[in-house]
C-alpha cells in the first residue's frame, strides 16, 4: 500500500540513518569504550546487535519485531550472567544469612515498590541491598527508576525489564492465542494495582519485602533464600509454581504477558505515573475502523472499544509498539501527550516527511530514547554475557576465576 | 489572530521538540552521570539499610589500634601458611543491639557481634590453608552478683595463657575462626554449648558472629533487656593442635608457632581489645613467670553509661596550644624563608623546601628546570601536581577548578606511577602531595579520598621508616581525616584509636582526638607552667 515515491523518501531515511550513527556511538561508548581483550569482544558484539535493532526500527518504520528481538534476547542474556556472577561470588545460587547480613542481595526496580514507603517515612530501607557503591544497589536503581518517569514512563516494561523480557518471547511464540482471556481485561488489569497496593502497606507496616519474599516468580532464575525451614520451602513452592504458570503456561496459551499484567507491582506504579512521561501511545479516532485486530495482538490487554474510541489505550500499556502492525489504516502510534500519533516513522508514509521532521519525531525519538535506555542498563550483564561467551569459546570456561 | 495562533502553534512545537530532544538526549547523559546523581540522591535521603538485617543496630564500638599485632610487642606470626602481617590485626570490635525478630532469615532472636581485622584473606581455600585469626570472646552479661557463676580462668585449658579481671567474670565465651562458618558459645560451668553462626565477609574484612538467643538460657537471654555487658576480645594465630586453638609461642617463630615470647607464660594473644585508656602492651606483659601467674586482662563496657562530653575547658587550652604551635611552625617558615640563597640552578634540588615555603613561582621554575634533565623524576612531577592542584583551589569558576584538578591528576598519578623504583624520600613527597590533594578535593566529584587515605597511611609508614615519629603521626591523622571523608568509618576509627595509644602528640592532634571521643593525654600543668 505504501505509494511513497523514492524521491520524497530520501530525507527521511537520511534522518533514519543518521539517527541510527548516533545510537551506534552510543552503543559503542556504553559497551565496548575503554575496554580490553574479551570484554571488548562482548561489547563490540552487544554494541553491534544493538545498533541492528534501532537500525531495523529506524529504517522499517515501526518498533516491532525488532524490539521484541531485543528484548528476548536480553532477557536471555541476563540469566547467564547474573547466576554466573553468583557462582563466582557466592559459590551458590541461595541466598543465605551471610549475603543477607553483608547486604550482598541485588537491589532490583521491583523491589522499589515495597522500599519506597518505609524509605520516605522511616528513612529505612526494608531489603537487604547495598544502598550505593554497585549499579543493582538502592540509590542507582532509584535514580534510573526517576529517569525513567521523565521519558520512557512505561515503556520501562517492554524496552528495558530483564524480566518482562522473558515472559515477551515466551507469548510471542505459539502462533495464536489457545485461551482467550481479552474479555475478563477490565478485571485482570486491577489485580496488579491491587498487588502494588498491598505490597505497599505490607513493607510499611512490617519493613519486609513482600513480593521479593513470597511473590516474586524470577527467584527461579536469579536467586532464592535457602530452602532450610518450612516456611522457606514453602518460598520455594511459591517461586517456582509462580513463574512456570505467569511466565512460562499462562502467555504461551494466552498470548498476553500475564505476569506483566496481572502481578507486576512495579509495573502497577509505572502504569499509575505514566502521564508523566512525555511519550504516549495514541489512537487517531478519524482513522479508526473498530476493526479491533489491534485488541487482539495487544500483550497487555490495554486495547479495547471504549479505550479505543477514547483515543488512547488504558493505562496498562507499555509502549511496545506490537499494535502499530495490526493496524491496517495506520491509526496507532507514538504521540508526545495530547498530539496526534504519527503511526510509524514519516519516511514511510505518503507525504514522506522533511530530514528534520522525521528526526524529531516521537516515532523514531521514542524508540531511540526507550531503546538507549534498555542497551545502556543491559550494557551490564547482556554485554558481559557475549563476553563469557568469547571466553568460552576461547579459554573453555564461561567463569571468570572459576567459580569457588 | 492567525499570526497570532500560528506564533503560538510554532512555540509549541518549539516546546515538544525540545522536551523531545531532551529526552532522548537526557538518557544517556543521564548514566554518564549516573555515579553522580546516585550520590547527590545518598546525600539527599541519608537512608540507612533496616538494621535487622545486617545484625541489628550498634550499641557499642570501640576501634583498636593498627599494627598493634604483636602481643604485648615483639611478637612475630608463625612462620607457615605465608600469614602477613594485620591478618591478626583487631582494628574495630562492634557489639550490636540483639534483634528480637528478624526480618527475612530463618533463624529466631540473635545478637551479633562484629570483629574487623586490618587484613583478610579467603582461607580454608587451597593455598589460604589455616591462616585465618582465631577470635575469642569471653563475655559478662551481668554484673558480678554474690554466688555469681562466672569464671576469671580461661575455657581452653593452657588456651590463651590468661586471667580475667575478678570484678567481671565471664559468663560465656564464643570461640571462633575465620575458616569455618561455625562458631561455637559455651557457658563459663560448661552446661550449655550452641552453634554460633560466624560470617566471614572478606570484602569488608569482618568477622560476625550471630548468637542465637531462641534456645539460649534465661542468663544469655538477659541480654535483649539491655544493660551492660562486658567482652574480653582475644585474636591469636590458628593451630588445630592446641587448646582453643590458639598458637603457642617461642621465642623465636617456626612453622606452627609465634616468635618474640619472652617466658613460657607469654599470652598467646597476638590483639586484644584493650579498654580505653589502658595500653595493650602493659595488659599483656603482666604475667609473672617465676610465680606461675598468668597475665591479667581488663574487659571492655558495652551499653553503659554514655561516654561524659568532653571538658570545654580542656578543649579551649588544646586550641590556645594548637594556635601557639602554628605560630612557632610559622615563625620557623620565615626564618627559613629569609636565610634561602638566591634564586640559582640548585633550586632543583630543593624543591619540597621551596613548595613547602610557599614560594610557588619559584618552585615552579625549579621544576621546569629540573623536568627538562629528569622528565619522569617523580618529585617535581609530585610538585607540579600540587601547585596546580593549589591553583585549583583559588581558580574562579568550577569547570576551570574540574579542569586544573584533572590537570594535576596527571602529574601526580605519573609521579605515584614511577614512585617505585624511587628513594624512601622521593617516595615519600610523592604521596603526601598525592594524598593531600585528593583528601581535599571534593569526594562526590572526584571519589579520590580513599587512594588518599591509603596514600597518606604509606606517608606515615616511610616517615616512620626514616624516624621521623611526629611527622608519621601527622601523616596518620591526615589519612585517618580522608578515610572518614570517603566513609570508611573503620580504618578511620582504627587510626584514631592507633594516634590515642601515642605519647607526646602535638595539640593539634590531641585536639582532633578529643572531637572524637578517645581520652587524652592531659598536660595541662604543664602546657600552663610554659605559658608562665
Amino acid at each position: 500500500m505504501d505509494t511513497t515515491t523514492d524521491g520524497a523518501r530520501r530525507p527521511a531515511f537520511a534522518a533514519a540513518i543518521v539517527a541510527a550513527g548516533a545510537f551506534a556511538f552510543e552503543a559503542w561508548f556504553f559497551n565496548a569504550a575503554g575496554r580490553r581483550g574479551e570484554a571488548l569482544a562482548g561489547g563490540l558484539i552487544w554494541a553491534a546487535f544493538c545498533s541492528a535493532i534501532f537500525a531495523w526500527i529506524a529504517i522499517g518504520g515501526r518498533p516491532d519485531p525488532a524490539r521484541r528481538v531485543f528484548f528476548f534476547t536480553a532477557a536471555l542474556a541476563f540469566i547467564p550472567s547474573f547466576i554466573a556472577h553468583l557462582v563466582e561470588t557466592r559459590g551458590h545460587m541461595a541466598v543465605t544469612s551471610a549475603e543477607i547480613a553483608s547486604g550482598q542481595v541485588p537491589f532490583c526496580h521491583i523491589a522499589i515498590t515495597t522500599s519506597l514507603i518505609p524509605a520516605a517515612l522511616l528513612r529505612t530501607l526494608d531489603f537487604p541491598a547495598q544502598l550505593s557503591g554497585i549499579r543493582a544497589a538502592f540509590y542507582p536503581m532509584l535514580a534510573y527508576w526517576l529517569l525513567s518517569l521523565l521519558t520512557i514512563g512505561r515503556g520501562w516494561c517492554s524496552w528495558v525489564c530483564f524480566y518482562g523480557g522473558l515472559e515477551d518471547g515466551i507469548s510471542s511464540l505459539p502462533r495464536r492465542a489457545r485461551v482467550d482471556i481479552g474479555p475478563s481485561g477490565p478485571v485482570l488489569r486491577r489485580w496488579n494495582k491491587a498487588i502494588l497496593a498491598f505490597v505497599a502497606l505490607a513493607g510499611m507496616g512490617t519493613l519486609v519485602p513482600v513480593y521479593c519474599d513470597w511473590l516474586c516468580p524470577f527467584k527461579l532464575v536469579t536467586e532464592y533464600a535457602e530452602p532450610t525451614s518450612l516456611r522457606s520451602f514453602l518460598a520455594l513452592i511459591a517461586f517456582v509454581g509462580l513463574f512456570l504458570s505467569l511466565v512460562v503456561v499462562l502467555p504461551l496459551l494466552t498470548k498476553k504477558r500475564t505476569q506483566c499484567s496481572l502481578l507486576c507491582p512495579f509495573g502497577a506504579m509505572q502504569s499509575l505515573l505514566d502521564r508523566i512521561s512525555p511519550f504516549r501511545v495514541a489512537i487517531d479516532t478519524g482513522l479508526c475502523v473498530s476493526c479491533g485486530a489491534c485488541d487482539r495482538v495487544c500483550p497487555m490487554l490495554a486495547l479495547n472499544p471504549e479505550a479505543r474510541s477514547k483515543g488512547r489505550p488504558e493505562s496498562s500499556c507499555v509502549k511496545c509498539g506490537t499494535c502499530f502492525g495490526s493496524c491496517s489504516k495506520g491509526a496507532i502510534g507514538y504521540a508526545i501527550r495530547r498530539q496526534s500519533p504519527t503511526p510509524s516513522l514519516p519516511g514511510r508514509t505518503k507525504a514522506g516527511g522533511s530530514f528534520f521532521e522525521t528526526l524529531l519525531s516521537p516515532a523514531l525519538l521514542f524508540p531511540f530514547t526507550a531503546l538507549s535506555f534498555g542497551m545502556i542498563i543491559s550494557s551490564g550483564f547482556s554485554a558481559e554475557t557475549m563476553t563469557r561467551l568469547v571466553r568460552l569459546v576461547a579459554t573453555g570456561s564461561f567463569l571468570i576465576g572459576g567459580g569457588r | 489572530m492567525s499570526d497570532r495562533k500560528s506564533l503560538f502553534s510554532r512555540a509549541a512545537r518549539a516546546g515538544r521538540t525540545a522536551l523531545l530532544l531532551c529526552a532522548a538526549i537526557g538518557v544517556p547523559l543521564f548514566f554518564v552521570n549516573s555515579t553522580w546523581i546516585a550520590a547527590r540522591l545518598e546525600r539527599l535521603l541519608r537512608l540507612e539499610v533496616e538494621p535487622s538485617f545486617i545484625g541489628g543496630r550498634v550499641l557499642a564500638e570501640f576501634p583498636d589500634p593498627m599494627g598493634d599485632d604483636d602481643g604485648p610487642g615483639g611478637y612475630a606470626y608463625p612462620l607457615g601458611q605465608g600469614r602477613e602481617r594485620g591478618e591478626l590485626d583487631l582494628v574495630d570490635y562492634i557489639v550490636r543491639r540483639p534483634v528480637s525478630r528478624p526480618i527475612w532469615g530463618d533463624s529466631g532472636a540473635f545478637w551479633q557481634l562484629d570483629a574487623y581485622f586490618a587484613k583478610a584473606v579467603a582461607t580454608g581455600l587451597p593455598g589460604g590453608g589455616f591462616r585465618a585469626p582465631v577470635l575469642h570472646v569471653y563475655v559478662q552479661v551481668q554484673a558480678a552478683k554474690p554466688g555469681a557463676a562466672g569464671s576469671t580462668e580461661t575455657a581452653f585449658g593452657e588456651g590463651e595463657l590468661l586471667r580475667f579481671d575478678p570484678a567481671h567474670p565471664w559468663d560465656y565465651v564464643i570461640s571462633a575462626d575465620g575458616w569455618s562458618a561455625q562458631a561455637e558459645i559455651r557457658s563459663a560451668d560448661g552446661a550449655y554449648r550452641a552453634p554460633v553462626l560466624a560470617i566471614w565477609d572478606i570484602g569488608q574484612r569482618r568477622l560476625s558472629l550471630r548468637i542465637g538467643l531462641e534456645k539460649a538460657p534465661p542468663l544469655l537471654t538477659s541480654v535483649m533487656k539491655g544493660g551492660s555487658t562486658w567482652h574480653y576480645v582475644l585474636v591469636g594465630a590458628y593451630d588445630a593442635a592446641r587448646d582453643g586453638h590458639f598458637a603457642a609461642l617461642r621465642e623465636g617463630a617456626n612453622l606452627h608457632d609465634g616468635g618474640g615470647a619472652k617466658d613460657e607464660l607469654a599470652p598467646r594473644v597476638f590483639d586484644l581489645l584493650a579498654p580505653p585508656g589502658t595500653c595493650q602492651a602493659s595488659e599483656l606483659a603482666s604475667e609473672d613467670a617465676p610465680a606461675g601467674v598468668f597475665a591479667l586482662v581488663e574487659p571492655v563496657e558495652a551499653g553503659g553509661p554514655a561516654p561524659k562530653a568532653y571538658d570545654p575547658e580542656l578543649r579551649r587550652r588544646l586550641e590556645a596550644e594548637t594556635a601557639k604551635e602554628g605560630l612557632a611552625s610559622e615563625t620557623d617558615r620565615e626564618y627559613r624563608r629569609a636565610a634561602l640563597p638566591a634564586p640559582s640552578p640548585a633550586d632543583a634540588s630543593r624543591i619540597g623546601e621551596l613548595f613547602d615555603l610557599g614560594l610557588e613561582d619559584r618552585c615552579l621554575t625549579a621544576i621546569v628546570a629540573d623536568l627538562s634533565a629528569k622528565p619522569a623524576d617523580p618529585t617535581a612531577l609530585a610538585y607540579r601536581g600540587a601547585i596546580t592542584a593549589k591553583r585549583a583551589d583559588r581558580a574562579a569558576g568550577i569547570a576551570e577548578k574540574v579542569r586544573l584538578v584533572a590537570e594535576a591528576y596527571r602529574d601526580l598519578d605519573a609521579a605515584a606511577g614511577s614512585a617505585a623504583q624511587a628513594i624512601a624520600e622521593d617516595r615519600l613527597a610523592v604521596f603526601i602531595c598525592r594524598g593531600s590533594v585528593s583528601s581535599a578535593v571534593p569526594n562526590d566529584v572526584f571519589g579520590r579520598a580513599a587512594q588518599g587515605a591509603s596514600d597518606l597511611d604509606e606517608a606515615a609508614r616511610i616517615e616512620a621508616g626514616l624516624g621521623d615519629a611526629a611527622s608519621a603521626d601527622g601523616h596518620l591523622a591526615d589519612a585517618a581525616i580522608a578515610y572518614e571523608k570517603a566513609g570508611l568509618r573503620v580504618e578511620a576509627g582504627a587510626r584514631w584509636a592507633t594516634l590515642a595509644g601515642r605519647k607526646g602528640l602535638p595539640a593539634a592532634l590531641r585536639l582532633l582526638l578529643l572531637e572524637r571521643g578517645f581520652p587524652i593525654e592531659d598536660r595541662g600543668e604543664d602546657s600552663r607552667r610554659d605559658s608562665r
